[in-house]
């Protein structure tokens, strides 16, 4: 029985640059320093909360979770063990417990792919079940989402379905094989404000069904405070608070973060 | 937690099973090409010569002198004009000039498509292959592409053909899709490279699939519809090679082709007197290729992205 | 006296679903120096209701009703010419992902100056650079960064630019559409103190559209809150916010996740997109709406006056 409070990921000294290409008018090419010696711990069953604005390095980070991206310096540690240089049989293993939800709905989910043939791609590749256990983890996993009657769902295409009902589709996709860590990169900066309260709804019930981490990118103070237990705040590609959710936006310590509550829209009313 | 109804409700309970999406499409697709003027002309046109392609097998049944290679009539040995026995008139022999122009129909169809097929087989496989590999393999792919690219199609084949003697019809065909490949593998690399990029191919490596799964299950039905497009008009420089090929004299001698049909009005002195002869095949050489041609046309404005349906954004 | 009013205009696209209806029957007026907000989220037909101001409405779109007065003159009516007369230098319009309104091949500043070339006959280039400078002063730009290319320009100064060629010809009517959308939250909280200021200083009607109901709360002296196409709760802010009246609005409010208050979950149903080629004959929020009656889904709604300033389209508060 793992220990609820154990750590579950940790980031140490991360450093990424990105170089980017010579263009022909500008010469030299330009280094972006992404990330600089980043570090933090997210815990088990947590709902973590990555808090930046664009070109903070917040996609990045989540980017090198879960190795789209490899880091040039520092540690990612996943229960304690190292997985920059894992390979074969232990990156599949890797991919079935590290998921993903991508930001942009709509070009997320194969066009060409059915919904039931995109949620159980994962159970295809990692090989679980035969084609009727595999319907039912399917119909389970859009049920979880709020997607129901589920096998009404199944044979509909993306462009059949609203943005909300998409990305419910990418985190059925993501959530089929119950990882147990989750990288939500800004899920609901395309939707409506309708919408996202919904998908946060969900991420928050998926904690707790399916005691998954989570992971939670996103530009929104507010909703960082919504949904997350703790929060960190990145500048620049340089972690400048972590704490509690609630603390830091009552007694923010950093100028950076006073500065982001003090932009925040606020209603007269 | 809150329920979604699905928008779309099926009236039946039916049991999951894989149904076809192409279907849908097909409808879908289908009502964007017909508006198109071009396209609608271009089918007319395909549909008459696969029409003729099918009636070939017809006339040798009724009689065997309406046979194309063989069929002489047993009381014209020479070329006349078109007549209510013959309707285009025979050839040299006495054969049947409208039989012969069936049977080419059918051969052009034959070749046409086999040689574009294969040609986008290939293409597709190695664009697919050097656009998600990059680096090494995509550069040694794409420079053989380059060097057969520059090479002349129909010059090459006739050398060969002159070294190996007359060549079999389907040896032609390979041939043609073996230098045709590379036009296609160019497109299909290009798209593949931006397919690449997009999310949904980074959420498929992120579940774990192999690069082999990948390239099979995410990239190729997003690139598919690309290569259809490319086989017509594939298909348009495959019958014209053919036909050039026949005409001369290095086609296969078994085989009635509209390019065999000139090389006989040619060979046989008969250019200027037997315009019955010589305008049928002429005439059908380019207007098959001109109807694939507007066919792809056609369905470039069906394969144009806009014809994606998002949501609007207002 | 009203600057502009709009009367039950009606909008619809013809698309190959069908003909879908994108706006029904808005009308509303806005006075010389007043802000309105138009909220609502995507496919609410806003921004529709933007270009038809503009004459920008696409190929495809076909006013079927409704008048759109300003300066007493009814702008559908008007030729080509006519309206390339107004806009921008009568009306101008700051667009909705502004990025890409910038041509990336010319410098900015020769762009905002052709901007005002273009609606000016009489001036000439060296006056109308100095404009340009000054308009750069005005909207915060420093003034060595003019002869640069939109591409060296950060977000927010690429705003400013587009704000800047919007103020250039001087119109009596600006037209933002979400012109803080893609930026990051210091930016646009900068940039919206912008517009306010401008505003104020040179007295010109605002009509900010946007999907965050929390930054026209800020900008906008009334409000319109858009569902499906139709107005259904119009007025002033105060009004509005302080007692919000219709179903609509109040989940709008009901899901905007603040820093400082406590948020109250209300009960809706997500996704359901309003059909816009066969709307719901009766009301069009009633398949969303949590409290509607069957009465609903077969009565067409009316306008239910509040206050003076404060109306809603919905029959149960009648």
């Amino acid at each position: 029985m793992k220990d609820p409070n154990k750590v579950i990921l940790k980031l140490e000294h991360i450093a990424k640059t990105f170089r980017t290409r010579t263009s022909f008018l500008k010469g030299a090419p330009k280094e972006v320093v992404a990330l600089n010696r980043v570090s933090f711990e997210i815990f088990r069953g947590e709902i973590f909360g990555l808090v930046g604005e664009s070109g903070s390095g917040k996609t990045t980070t989540g980017r090198l979770i879960v190795k789209l991206e490899t880091p040039d310096s520092g540690k990612l540690l996943l229960d304690g063990n190292d997985i920059a240089k894992i390979k074969g049989r232990t990156l599949k293993n890797f991919r079935r417990k590290v998921q993903m939800i991508f930001q942009d709905p709509y070009q997320s989910l194969n066009p060409y792919l059915s919904v039931y043939d995109s949620v159980s791609e994962p159970l295809i590749v990692h090989n679980v079940g035969n084609s009727e256990t595999r319907e039912d983890m399917v119909r389970q996993s859009l049920n979880a989402v709020g997607l129901a009657p589920s096998d009404d769902f199944f044979y509909r295409y993306p462009h059949q379905l609203s943005g909300g009902q998409r990305q419910r589709i990418a985190i059925a996709r993501a959530m089929v094989l119950k990882p147990e860590f989750v990288v939500a990169d800004e899920p609901t900066s395309m939707l409506d404000a309708s919408i996202a309260i919904h998908i946060f709804n969900i991420l928050s019930e998926l904690r707790k069904k399916f005691k998954v981490t989570f992971l939670f990118i996103t530009h929104s103070l507010a909703a960082a405070r919504y949904l997350c237990d703790r929060i960190a705040v990145i500048y620049k590609g340089e972690i400048v608070e972590t704490g509690a959710a609630e603390d830091i936006i009552q007694n923010p310590q950093h100028p950076y973060t006073q500065a982001l509550i003090r932009a925040h829209p606020r209603f007269r009313h | 937690m809150t329920v979604n109804r699905s928008t779309r409700t099926s009236n039946t309970r039916v049991r999951p099973s894989k149904r076809f999406p192409t279907l849908e499409r097909l409808k879908e697709g289908w009502a964007v090409y017909k508006e198109n003027l071009i396209g609608k002309i271009g089918l007319t046109l395909l549909v008459i010569f696969a029409l003729m392609a099918v009636c070939s097998f017809f006339p040798p049944l009724i009689d065997p002198m309406y046979h194309p290679m063989t069929g002489v009539d047993p009381q014209i040995s020479h070329s006349t004009w078109p007549s209510w026995r013959h309707w285009l008139g025979t050839d040299f022999i006495g054969r049947d000039i409208l039989c012969q122009l069936l049977a080419g129909a059918r051969i052009a169809f034959m070749v046409g498509i086999s040689a574009a097929f294969m040609s986008i087989f290939l293409g597709t496989i190695i664009g697919m292959i050097a656009g998600y590999s990059g680096k090494i393999l995509d550069t040694l792919l794409m420079r053989l592409a380059d060097m057969i690219m520059v090479m002349p199609t129909l010059l090459v084949v006739l050398i060969l053909s002159s070294l190996f003697g007359q060549l079999n019809i389907w040896t032609i065909v390979l041939l043609i899709a073996l230098f045709r490949w590379p036009g296609v593998s160019r497109v299909i690399r290009a798209q593949t490279l931006s397919l690449k990029e997009r999310p949904f191919i980074e959420a498929a490596k992120v579940t774990g699939a192999s690069h082999f799964r990948i390239i099979f299950r995410h990239i190729m039905p997003n690139v598919l519809p690309l290569s259809l497009l490319y086989m017509t008009f594939r298909v348009t420089s495959a019958i014209i090679i053919e036909a050039a090929l026949a005409f001369l004299g290095f086609g296969d001698p078994s085989t009635v082709s509209w390019g065999m049909m000139l090389q006989w009005v040619w060979k046989t002195g008969h250019m200027f007197q037997a315009p019955y002869w010589l305008l049928p095949p002429g005439i059908c050489i380019s207007l098959l290729t001109l109807s694939f041609y507007m066919l792809g046309r056609a369905m470039e404005e069906v394969l144009d992205p806009r014809l994606r349906k998002e949501v609007a954004k207002e | 006296m009203a600057l502009l009013a709009v009367e039950n205009l009606s909008i619809g696209y013809h698309t190959r679903e069908g003909f879908l209806k994108s706006v029904q029957g808005v009308s509303f007026a806005l006075a010389e120096g007043e802000s309105l907000g138009l909220v609502g989220e995507s496919g609410c037909g806003k921004t529709t209701i933007g270009m038809s101001l503009m004459g920008l409405l696409p190929e495809n779109a076909v006013v079927t009703d409704g008048r759109i007065l300003f300066e007493d003159k009814d702008l559908l009516k008007l030729s080509k010419k006519e309206i390339r007369q107004v806009r921008w230098k009568k009306i101008a319009m700051i667009f909705q992902a502004a990025m890409n309104a910038l041509n990336p091949v010319h410098r900015v500043s020769e762009q905002i100056a052709e901007a005002i070339l273009t609606h000016d006959a009489e001036i000439s280039e060296e006056a109308a650079m100095k404009q340009v400078e000054s308009l750069f002063q005005v909207v915060g730009i420093p003034p060595d960064r003019m002869r640069d290319y939109p591409h060296q320009y950060s977000g927010g100064m690429k705003q400013r630019a587009i704000i800047a060629m919007a103020l250039s010809c001087n119109p009596s009517l600006i037209i933002a559409d979400e012109p803080t959308t893609a930026l990051d939250v210091i930016v646009q909280d900068q940039i919206l103190n912008a517009i306010k200021d401008f505003q104020k200083r040179l007295n010109f009607s605002l009509i900010f559209i946007s999907h965050d109901i929390a930054v026209v709360a800020d900008v906008c002296d009334s409000i319109g809150i858009m569902f499906a196409g139709q107005l259904v709760e119009y007025g002033n802010v105060n009004d509005v916010f302080d007692a919000p009246m219709h179903p609509y609005t109040r989940s709008l409010l009901a899901s905007y996740l603040t820093l400082d208050k406590d948020f109250v979950q209300l009960n809706s149903n997500p996704d359901e997109t309003p059909d816009l080629v066969n709307p719901t004959p009766g009301c069009r929020f009633s398949e969303r709406c949590t409290v509607a009656e069957a009465a609903c889904r077969l009565n067409t709604p009316e306008w239910v006056e509040i206050s003076p300033t404060h109306k809603a389209l919905c029959n149960q508060f009648k």
